[in-house]
């Protein structure tokens, strides 16, 4: 959800950017390594120890065979991430090592799982950690998507502070929205992807994020970047966002 | 000759190109080449005359997009196959279809049965094909809020799209019945039958014939068989 934080534990342990890490949203638990490797976590802040010593995030953590891991609670933010050297070898669907439901059957790891990695004793790397910059702030860049003309008073976006009302893989719920709708135009089923916002009939906006469906009838009024999107990932329900409405141009570098 | 399109950049790595006058068909016959002939587009989405492409090149492609659409020849072979679905008419929303209809249940099966359907393309959710055809009698919009749960292979419709949901969902399609068949195995590949210009009949079962399908689907080694007739 918050790829750019993913991808940070990766680069620091010399991963490829896109190896399968680990996701926690608020709630940590216990991991327990079974071979010698290099973990490294990132996201939002979440105290965690090693075999009962407290460990930093954004650095590289060599772990041993029976070294445990515990996470306890975010205490901001939503998404913990935990990447191993060479990244973790869960299985394959469709090119992806995603959990995605439709595809495995389940969304989460359960008590007792176990994900393969591969053991390795040294490094080679020696990438330097910084500091967590998960970006907390309230306001969010959002361009004009296909259906802008769908809403009613696109000027006032952005002086009005939402709320992030609801928050799954799919898509995060921002309200009160109906105050920006225009009688509903329903459209013909067309495309979708991580970061158009939608507006529903009932007047909420949903920015669509990484999990979501690929088409949808809802007008596609708004788009973020991946900038957005890691951002609005870690806004936890009932934080207030801001939109600020910029020019289509500057995202497209025209 | 050529094809006429308008190309609309929703996004740095987005890019929409309506065709004029096209059928499902064609637009999965382009979809297929252009995803064969840009190795730099990394996924090709095609509903309801629109051809979507991802590609994190698009700048360098736009040019080379364009002459492919201006030497595309509109003279390919289309063929389809027709598939036969069973549904066990239990959907939630028949009587609330039938009320709003001001016909009895049975008519809208009726209705339902007689009508043959194209599958235009895939989207919401893996396995998800829309079909057009749903007869202007029993159609309706979208129910005004999405139901939370709407069960696995339920056969629903709305806005005169049909569909069948492969996996248990969120929805707001108004729902006819379930079928036994699932429609999306992603251990098997391609994951999908039924393509794009495939014409789709409904036949209705009972109960009984519904967990008896269930299991035969489940362990058949010809699926597309059993989708070919009525079972």
């Amino acid at each position: 959800m918050d790829a750019q934080s993913a991808k940070r534990a990766n680069t620091i342990l010399g991963n490829d950017p896109n190896d399968a890490v680990l996701e926690m949203s608020i709630q940590g638990g216990i991991y327990r390594f079974d071979s010698p490797s290099f973990v490294c976590v990132s996201g939002a802040s979440m105290k965690f120890t090693l075999n009962g010593i407290l460990g930093e995030s954004n650095c590289m953590i060599r772990v041993q065979p029976h070294d445990e891991i515990e996470f306890s609670q975010a205490s901001e933010g939503v998404y913990t991430y935990l990447a191993v050297k060479g990244g973790f070898k869960s299985s394959i669907r469709m090119g992806s090592r995603s959990m995605h439901p439709s595809l495995f059957g389940v969304s989460r790891l359960k008590e007792g799982d176990v994900i393969e990695y591969t053991s390795t004793d040294t490094v080679s790397n020696t990438v330097v950690g910084k500091t967590s910059d998960v970006n907390l702030s309230s306001k969010m860049v959002v361009y004009p998507g296909p259906e802008f003309t769908c809403l009613k008073t696109p000027e006032q976006l952005g002086e009005v502070s939402l709320k992030v009302a609801g928050h799954n893989r799919m898509g995060i719920r921002v309200l009160p929205s109906t105050y920006f709708h225009r009688r509903h135009s329903t459209i013909k089923s067309s495309v979708v992807f991580p970061g158009i916002v939608q507006l529903t009939p009932s007047g909420e906006l949903i920015v669509l994020h990484r999990d979501c469906q690929v088409t949808g009838g809802y007008p596609r009024v708004l788009l973020t970047d991946e900038k957005g999107l890691n951002q609005i990932a870690q806004m936890r329900q009932g934080s207030r966002i801001q939109f600020e409405l910029t020019d289509l141009s500057n995202y497209l570098g025209e | 000759m050529g094809l006429k399109v308008h190309f609309h950049r929703i996004s740095p790595e987005v890019l929409s190109i309506a065709l004029e006058e096209t059928s499902a068909a064609e637009l999965s016959y382009v979809a297929e080449q252009l995803e064969s002939r840009f190795s730099s587009i990394q996924d090709v989405v095609f509903l309801n005359g629109v051809i979507t492409v991802f590609s994190t090149e698009i700048n360098l492609i736009l040019n080379e997009l364009a002459s492919f659409f201006d030497s595309m020849d509109e003279t390919y072979e289309s063929s389809f196959r027709t598939w036969y679905i069973p549904i066990w008419y239990n959907g939630l929303d028949l009587l609330f279809i039938a009320e709003k209809k001001g016909m009895s249940i049975d008519r809208i099966k009726e209705i339902h049965q007689k009508e043959e359907y194209t599958a235009i393309g895939y989207g919401f959710l893996p396995g998800f094909f829309y079909a057009s055809g749903v007869p202007e009698s029993i159609d309706l919009p979208r129910r005004s809020s999405p139901r939370a749960r709407v069960p696995a292979q339920s056969v629903a419709f709305a806005a005169a799209q049909m569909a069948i949901y492969p996996f248990e969902t969120s929805g707001g399609w108004n729902i006819l019945g379930t079928t036994p068949y699932q429609f999306f195995d992603p251990n098997k590949n391609p994951p999908v039958i039924v393509k794009a210009g495939d014409r789709l009949r409904f036949y209705e079962i009972d109960e009984s014939h519904f967990k008896a399908l269930q299991l035969i689907w489940e362990t058949s080694s010809d699926r597309e068989k059993l989708l070919s007739h009525v079972c």
